[in-house]
């Protein structure tokens, strides 16, 4: 087998996939879900959708990477050389969320230098005004407006960053993550304390954590749950896979995916705590119920979490640890997207990382940049909203499709618990052959029903089109490309073995 | 915050991070166990 980048130690490896794991999602969608479906009560769908759902799609892309020592399309071309498109389209996602998230972290920056050079004062017009002054919003998708130059050059930072960290491959990354991934959780911890010291954090707790147990009975909240886990844990980007291959084949899988998992939702259940705490302080700030300052996605992060952070004393420190937060959090998902759909390149044309990751960040900027303009928000918008729902919930469908129906659980688990620190039971066939693919062809005809009933957002049907199904279908044909383009023939030095892998040549 | 918001949260606490720290104790034994 040809030479393949190795992780230091298994505390390197664990800590990548946990950094790649928690991400801006964590701090701004997940307890906003759980608020809007049941409070409390959320944390049962929540935790079985983890244990049904989540843990065993990740023991499945880890042994995939590590048994077959490949990227994703490599390791699901040697289950069927076909196959190899399945993990093509999971790059294909993952690079186009990685354009998109590269200028979300690009706001960050503008928010960090922000909190520096000027106190947060004002409450909430400062925070929304600075907001569209820095996205310079146009009228709609189709007025495309001027670029940001401010988010051009968050964005050229950005993916100056994630060249420097990945370009010497995961050596590089093992150290990185030491400082990135515990980093945020420090920072959330100081805006925890500092939220739970303010008037009206314990309101702004209750209506995060109690219970509303009828919500237990709508399949929408356990439609959410298990979406909120998929989403949550980066399966179906190929990252997993991609990192695994980087392990020796005798080492862990299940327990890594356990540590992997609990570290993921513990530090989103956790991060719940400071969102809702300071939430409770605003809404007691301008005399509103806490669920009139409760917004989801970029809007807390930009919008509301800055208002009340301005209303705080010694809000520009806590502006500077919020922000960092951000940046911390989200570096590590980047840079983990990126590496996945490097290490697919390489494995099939085998060049250098340098020159793959060089060229995989130049164009990620170029792309990039038409987030950074005028339309900029409402493209990002579309465009995530059919990753997630049509991208990322598809592959993991096909994943468990293409792992439980043709390669067989059987003979992947035997691999998993000879090399494992625990054994896994027949719950994982259950669950990788039935039970998660059921629920995300579930989650993928009620959103596909929900699309047809009620167009997604206000946007007109061409942008629609051309932002949603037409990225998606542009996915496919270049995933339908590099699958039937040749590969370079790899030589094990060792062996003068020839490797050429995910070929239709091979065929 | 009510009583079944207080039992709600520290079960999933103790699901979550027990869950974690179990798993990690499980890890380091075994990796010392393979050194050695």
């Amino acid at each position: 087998m040809p030479h393949r980048d190795r992780w230091a130690s298994r505390p390197a490896f664990i800590m990548a996939a946990i950094g790649s794991a928690i991400g801006l999602g964590n701090l701004w969608r997940f307890p906003m879900v759980a608020y809007a479906n049941g409070g409390g009560a959320f944390l049962v769908p929540y935790i079985v959708a983890l244990i049904t759902a989540g843990i065993p799609l990740m023991i499945l892309e880890y042994a995939l990477g590590q048994y077959f020592q490949k990227s994703s399309p490599g390791s699901l071309g040697q289950v069927k050389p076909g196959f190899a498109m399945i993990g093509w389209w999971a790059l294909g996602v993952g690079g186009v969320i990685s354009f998109y998230y590269a200028v979300i972290m690009g706001w960050s920056w503008d928010y960090l230098v922000f909190s520096f050079s000027q106190p947060w004062q004002g409450g909430k017009e400062v925070a929304a005004e600075f907001f569209a002054h820095v996205l310079r919003r146009s009228s709609g998708p189709g007025d495309i407006g001027g670029i940001s130059w401010p988010v051009l050059a968050g964005l050229a930072v950005t993916w100056g960053w994630i060249y420097w960290i990945i370009k010497k491959g995961v050596l590089r990354v093992g150290k990185v993550v030491m400082v990135t991934v515990p980093l945020p959780a420090v920072l959330v911890l100081v805006i925890l304390i500092r939220g739970l010291t303010l008037p009206g954090a314990g309101e702004g707790l209750r209506y995060y954590l109690t219970p509303d147990f009828s919500a237990l009975l709508s399949g929408t909240t356990w439609l959410r749950a298990y979406a909120q886990v998929f989403f949550s844990l980066s399966l179906g980007f190929g990252i997993l896979t991609a990192y695994a291959s980087y392990l020796p084949r005798r080492s862990d899988v299940s327990n890594n995916a356990f540590i992997t998992s609990f570290a993921n939702a513990g530090f989103s259940y956790f991060a719940g705590f400071a969102v809702f705490s300071v939430l409770g302080y605003l809404a007691q700030a301008q005399g509103v119920p806490v669920g009139d300052v409760c917004e989801g996605g970029p809007s807390l992060a930009f919008v509301v979490y800055p208002t009340a952070i301005s209303l705080m004393p010694g809000a520009p420190v806590i502006a500077a640890a919020f922000f960092l937060t951000l940046l911390t959090l989200g570096i590590d998902s980047a840079f983990s997207i990126v590496e996945g759909v490097v290490a697919g390149i390489r494995d099939k044309w085998n060049i250098s990382q340098n020159s793959a990751v060089a060229g995989f960040c130049f164009f990620g900027f170029l792309v990039g940049i038409i987030f950074t303009t005028g339309a900029g928000l409402y493209w990002l918008d579309i465009v995530d909203h059919w990753m997630n729902n049509y991208g990322l919930v598809v592959i993991g469908f096909l994943e468990c499709i293409a792992i439980g129906w043709f390669y067989g659980t059987k003979k992947l688990k035997d691999y998993i618990n000879e090399v494992s620190d625990f054994r896994i039971g027949w719950w994982w066939d259950l669950f990788v052959k039935w039970v998660t693919p059921l629920v995300l062809g579930w989650a993928l005809v009620a959103n596909m029903i929900e699309e047809v009933r009620v167009p997604y957002g206000d946007y007109p049907t061409w942008a629609l089109l051309a932002g949603g199904w037409g990225v998606v279908a542009l996915i496919i044909v270049v995933a339908w490309l590099m699958t039937v383009l040749p590969g370079a023939v790899k030589r094990d030095a060792a062996s003068g073995r020839e490797d050429v892998s995910m070929t239709r040549e091979e065929d | 915050m009510s009583a079944s918001a207080w039992i709600m949260s520290i079960v999933v606490a103790l699901v979550l991070y027990g869950g974690l720290g179990w798993c990690i104790a499980i890890a380091v034994r075994r990796t010392r166990e393979r050194r050695d």
